[in-house]
């Protein structure tokens, strides 16, 4: 956040709520199909983040709990302007829906006895189920193919189809199996490669298999690797 | 108290959607149908409204559930609370744990969870499948109700899910206009039937 008279940071505020309500205004079809329209108006015109800042934003608005569109603009919002900043974004994106959901609610009122309404909603139940296969197909898509996560995802649905367990539940249950699956991971990793830490192990074994790794380019990569890296090629502290 | 229980209910689902608005879904479905605030059919036509408006999904389907049950102030209160979990956590993760976001350890336990979501989408779509089409659903483990098959709406499945594939100008079919064909076809369709006196 750069320095900025009270006047200019009250006139930043209100740009910040226009161009995000211009964006939930003319959004169609979820958080995804946003995404091109913040990188046109918040990079391309307003110059407000780089691409690469705004990929990173939303790597993070997707591994977060929420509405991704909601998530991109707090964060947008607070980056800039701090936390009122956040919250005027974000609002601007939440009113133009609002208001057109509460303006709707009494149309469909009105119409919704009529006999040809019912026959368009009986079309559009079906476009329902074509979205959410789709919705389906693409989770599955970008879902990682392991044995693990095939294993949750039948177990997940099992557990909602026949067993009707609460939904919270079985994502709070994934959540904790994961953090513990992760952890225990990485101390099994760290541990043994201390153990085997030779310049000959390393090559072996580690090297080819950082390489592999589709993460291991990253900055954030497990302390315990990077320490043992660090160790076996001797190039001292990292 | 109805406005606190709307708040509470659109909360907990903001908080436990990891994945974006179509996540979502099956927590929607299971909350507000159970909760009678609206029915399974009046959810799913809802879906392809909101799937059709302008802005996020969960805003949507938040005001108007909110409104439905409880009037304008009863959608604030929704809104509200599907919002506020996602500012929260945002502005916490904005300030201090941008860093921590990008770990690894973190991006594996989202991959499980988006594993999930796939076995709960499935399970969502199945549910749905069988209830609009067969008029069945699954209860104590067993398929329960009326078996009264709705092969126009079967067909109507059958033909518009492969156009949903076609790219156009190599972008992806975009929903609304699904929404859009269907609700045409189901026009033209259910019309005719019923004009010339078909049994729908």
């Amino acid at each position: 956040m750069e320095k900025r008279s009270a006047k200019q940071y009250f006139k930043e505020l209100f740009l910040m709520f226009l161009v995000f309500l211009k964006i939930g205004l003319f959004s169609f079809g979820g958080g995804y199909a946003m995404l091109a329209l913040i990188e046109g108006e918040v990079v391309d015109k307003k110059h407000w983040l780089t691409h690469a800042e705004l990929n990173e934003i939303f790597a993070i608005g997707e591994s977060t709990p929420g509405p991704i569109a909601i998530n991109v603009a707090t964060f947008i919002g607070s980056k800039r302007l701090g936390v009122f900043g956040g919250i005027f974004a974000t609002l601007g994106v939440v009113i133009p829906s609002f208001a057109i959901m509460v303006a709707l609610s009494y149309v469909i009122d009105l119409v919704k006895d009529n006999k040809w309404v019912g026959f368009l909603f009986r079309g559009i139940r079906v476009g329902v189920l074509v979205l959410i296969a789709k919705a389906v197909l693409s989770f599955f898509k970008n879902m990682r193919k392991t044995l693990f996560s095939f294993a949750l995802c039948i177990t997940a649905f099992v557990l909602v189809f026949l067993v009707k367990v609460d939904v919270v539940y079985v994502i709070l249950g994934t959540i904790v199996l994961c953090s513990i699956v992760v952890a225990w991971t990485s101390y099994w990793r760290s541990h043994h490669l201390h153990m085997l830490g030779t310049p000959e192990y390393y090559n072996e074994n580690v090297g080819k298999s950082l390489e592999k790794d589709e993460y291991a380019s990253e900055k954030a990569i497990d302390d315990g690797i990077v320490k043992v890296k660090s160790e076996v090629k001797g190039e001292g502290k990292v | 108290m109805i406005y606190l229980e709307l708040f509470w209910t659109f909360f907990k689902i903001g908080l436990f959607t990891i994945g974006g608005g179509q996540a979502m879904i099956p927590m929607i479905m299971t909350n507000v149908v159970e909760k009678n605030w609206m029915s399974y059919e009046a959810l799913v036509d809802f879906i392809a409204i909101s799937e059709s408006t302008p802005g996020p999904f969960a805003i949507n389907i938040a005001t108007y559930t909110g409104i439905e049950t409880a009037g304008i102030f009863g959608a604030m209160c929704a809104t509200l609370g599907v919002v506020l979990p996602s500012v929260i956590i945002i502005l916490l993760v904005a300030k201090v744990f941008t860093t921590f976001m990008r770990r690894r350890a973190v991006k594996e336990v989202f991959l499980g969870v988006s594993a999930t979501v796939t076995g709960l989408l499935a399970s969502v779509w199945l549910s749905l499948f069988l209830t609009l089409i067969f008029g069945l659903s699954i209860s104590n483990y067993q398929l329960v109700g009326n078996f009264t098959p709705d092969w126009l709406s079967l067909a109507l499945f059958g033909v518009v899910m492969p156009i949903s594939f076609i790219k156009i100008k190599g972008k992806k079919f975009p929903p609304v206009l699904i929404v859009v064909v269907c609700a045409l076809l189901g026009l033209l369709v259910f019309g005719l039937c019923d004009h010339f006196g078909v049994a729908i």
